[in-house]
């Protein structure tokens, strides 16, 4: 059974928002909300600048509080592919994931059921990656199957130097940043 | 330094986590308040009367209805999609302790609604003989000793999940307590028993339920202390959610309205009412309650603004 | 034609034919690092590093740029692109920012050395930019209302670009000459 996860080379990425506004299209995200963003971490004092551009979203984690927390079951982890994923007709808006996320992953859509990044499931679906992964213009994403040691995002992993996001969160983030 | 920037801005996430605005802390209030009353009510139930003799126990049931309804009407108000509210009831989600509460909302409300009907006065039901018979069964002793049993333990369960639904929420640093649990529930009881001494009808239970409500505002004292000694223990995460209290922005609200207005000044009043040094007033009780409220208004807002600092 | 549905001519080289040695415009033929001919023409034969004049006392070098989201000032009211960007900031160093006390987010107006001033605009105050600069994306500050979506957000830098430098070598043209003060509490 896939488990599906991404890999974003860090040293790749200029930031460009191509991502956020494939997401944006692509899933008709609602105007003033987005599923995906950009963050940039500067750390060091003129000359000696370091910047770390990710491009961040739901990290559909191995142990997600947003799904324990769900007192109706609107959250869960589906099998196909072990993505996190929210059913808007049993969601009663109660916010409880949005407070569980240590990302800001997740939203209130107006029409009032929590919102996030699916992996783009109807196109994963149809063979394709998700959107932001197919619109990078520097190719720096990278969407497939953890669990095949064959993958190229496995592969990656286990050969570059990597970072999750807030790993001391204990949520077991499944989007790796190569370094 | 690290300067961090980001390009989200969705409304209730950005720029600090503000998904829970007065409900929630007016909820969790009530929601306590009721638990409090009702491990009371099951309390003085189970005391010995003489024939005729009528406690505050006949009184909380009614009052509780009223406030529980009040509460959940708050939380209603706070749901984004309200229309699919009844999910909540098609399901029991065992790890999520919001689920645990609806149900356990839903158990409150046949516990209180029999406590009323037991108390009411007989003849208050001649035009529905079938409920009067039904009330004076409830009043037999078999009844009254089942019914306080339900009372303490559905009050005690109320009273200690409305702390763990926050503590559950493991994303924010400053509810990663499970002394959240028993700190609500102690407040609860402190609130209720601040509230039935006010409302008693005999002096022995008015100062039986100030000793109780003293031994309370001591108790979460103590808890407070324990709360803030674990959030500064744990982890560097957890220590700088604990500064909001303690040098941040919500330490001021926190130590004058909960700490010094809404436990250690009624404490002091009520220690010398005990003491017979001063007469009977409400003041007391009224800062119990309010300190309450803040409590859990500080709670909820500073827990939503603490975040997982680590990049 | 009308089988295929396409014809391709021959191939030509663009520049250089592959296997036969490039040839240039120049005395010896080569790519020249030592130019004889901008000697001749009474230039540096090396291209040298000139340090550019110093502004008045107390000002910033305005620098402009672009961003990645943003085409020109011509995609600033796309609501999908105003949603990832929506008005722009003047970048101002972070030691100047604390002289200041001026603080990110805060809205500032920038006055050049002409007297022009520009609309308001927010400040980000960072490490990423020398204390003597400070920098702003292009195409923001539109003057149309009928722009409703973008008008009065963020400053155009266009605008404080009163001067401009012409290259005397090859006529290209440096608009990172002007210099602005910032006016607090916009």
């Amino acid at each position: 059974m896939a488990r599906f996860g991404m890999v974003i080379d860090t040293k790749k990425c200029v930031g460009c928002m191509d991502c956020v506004v494939a997401c944006k299209t692509e899933n008709d995200v609602p105007d003033g909300h987005c599923r995906d963003w950009i963050s940039q971490r500067l750390q060091g004092e003129m000359p000696d600048l370091r910047l770390t551009i990710t491009s961040e979203r739901c990290n559909h984690c191995d142990s997600p509080p947003c799904v324990t927390c769900c007192p109706t079951g609107a959250s869960h982890v589906q099998d196909f592919g072990k993505v996190v994923l929210v059913d808007h007709d049993k969601c009663i808006g109660c916010k409880a994931c949005l407070a569980a996320c240590p990302y800001g992953a997740r939203f209130i859509h107006p029409d009032g059921y929590a919102d996030k990044c699916t992996f783009c499931m109807h196109r994963v679906e149809r063979g394709q990656a998700p959107a932001c992964v197919d619109v990078c213009p520097t190719r720096c994403m990278h969407f497939g199957d953890l669990d095949d040691p064959e993958s190229e995002v496995s592969r990656l992993i286990a050969t570059r130097r990597h970072f999750v996001l807030k790993p001391d969160a204990g949520t077991r983030p499944r989007i790796f940043y190569l370094e | 330094m690290i300067e961090l920037l980001t390009t989200r801005h969705n409304p209730l996430v950005d720029p600090t986590l503000h998904v829970w605005e007065w409900q929630i802390p007016v909820y969790l209030f009530l929601g306590g308040w009721v638990a409090g009353s009702m491990v009371l009510t099951g309390y003085l139930q189970r005391q010995a009367r003489a024939p005729g003799q009528s406690s505050v126990s006949d009184r909380l049931p009614w009052i509780g209805l009223v406030l529980i309804s009040l509460g959940m009407g708050a939380l209603f108000l706070d749901l984004e999609h309200k229309l699919y509210v009844w999910r909540m009831y098609l399901t029991l989600q065992p790890l999520s302790p919001m689920s645990w509460g609806g149900w356990i909302l839903l158990l409150v409300y046949p516990v209180l609604a029999l406590g009323a009907l037991a108390m009411l006065a007989d003849g208050a039901l001649d035009r529905w003989p079938r409920l009067g018979a039904f009330a004076r069964q409830l009043q037999s002793h078999t009844a009254t000793r089942w019914l306080s049993v339900a009372n303490i333990v559905v009050g005690i369960a109320l009273g200690i999940y409305t702390g763990i639904l926050l503590s559950s929420l493991g994303a924010r640093p400053l509810w990663a307590s499970a002394v959240l649990g028993p700190l609500f529930l102690v407040s609860g009881l402190s609130a209720g028993a601040a509230f039935a001494h006010v409302i008693a009808p005999g002096h022995e239970e008015q100062e039986q339920l100030l000793r109780f409500d003293n031994l309370f505002l001591m108790t979460e004292l103590g808890l407070i202390a324990l709360f803030l000694i674990g959030l500064l223990t744990v982890g560097a995460v957890h220590a700088q959610a604990a500064q909001l209290l303690l040098g941040g922005p919500f330490t001021a609200v926190f130590w004058v309205l909960v700490v010094g207005l809404g436990i250690l000044l009624p404490l002091a009043i009520q220690s010398l009412m005990v003491a017979g040094r001063i007469p009977h007033t409400i003041v007391a009780p009224l800062l119990v309650l309010l300190g309450g409220l803040a409590l859990r208004f500080v709670i909820v807002y500073a827990g939503q603004y603490s975040e997982w600092i680590s990049p | 034609m009308k089988q295929k549905g396409l014809v391709r001519g021959p191939q030509q080289p663009l520049y250089f034919e592959d296997g036969v040695p490039a040839e240039f415009p120049t005395p010896t033929g080569k790519i020249e690092f030592y130019s004889t001919q901008l000697k001749d023409a009474g230039f540096d034969p090396v291209p040298r590093y000139t340090r550019p004049a110093d502004g008045p006392p107390g000002t910033f070098r305005l620098l402009s740029g672009r961003a990645p989201v943003h085409t020109f000032s011509r995609t600033q009211s796309n609501p999908v692109l105003r949603d990832a960007m929506d008005e722009n900031e003047v970048w101002v160093n972070g030691d100047v920012g604390a002289r200041l006390g001026l603080h990110s987010g805060d809205y500032v107006r920038l006055r050049n050395q002409d007297g022009v001033v520009s609309d308001r605009v927010k400040a980000r105050v960072t490490a990423a930019i020398r204390p003597d600069c400070v920098y702003m994306v292009h195409g923001f500050g539109h003057t149309s209302k009928g722009l409703r979506s973008t008008f009065g957000k963020g400053a155009s830098d266009a605008q404080l670009m009163t001067r401009y430098a012409v290259d005397p070598l090859m006529g290209g043209t440096g608009i990172n000459v002007n210099f602005v003060t910032i006016e607090q509490g916009a």
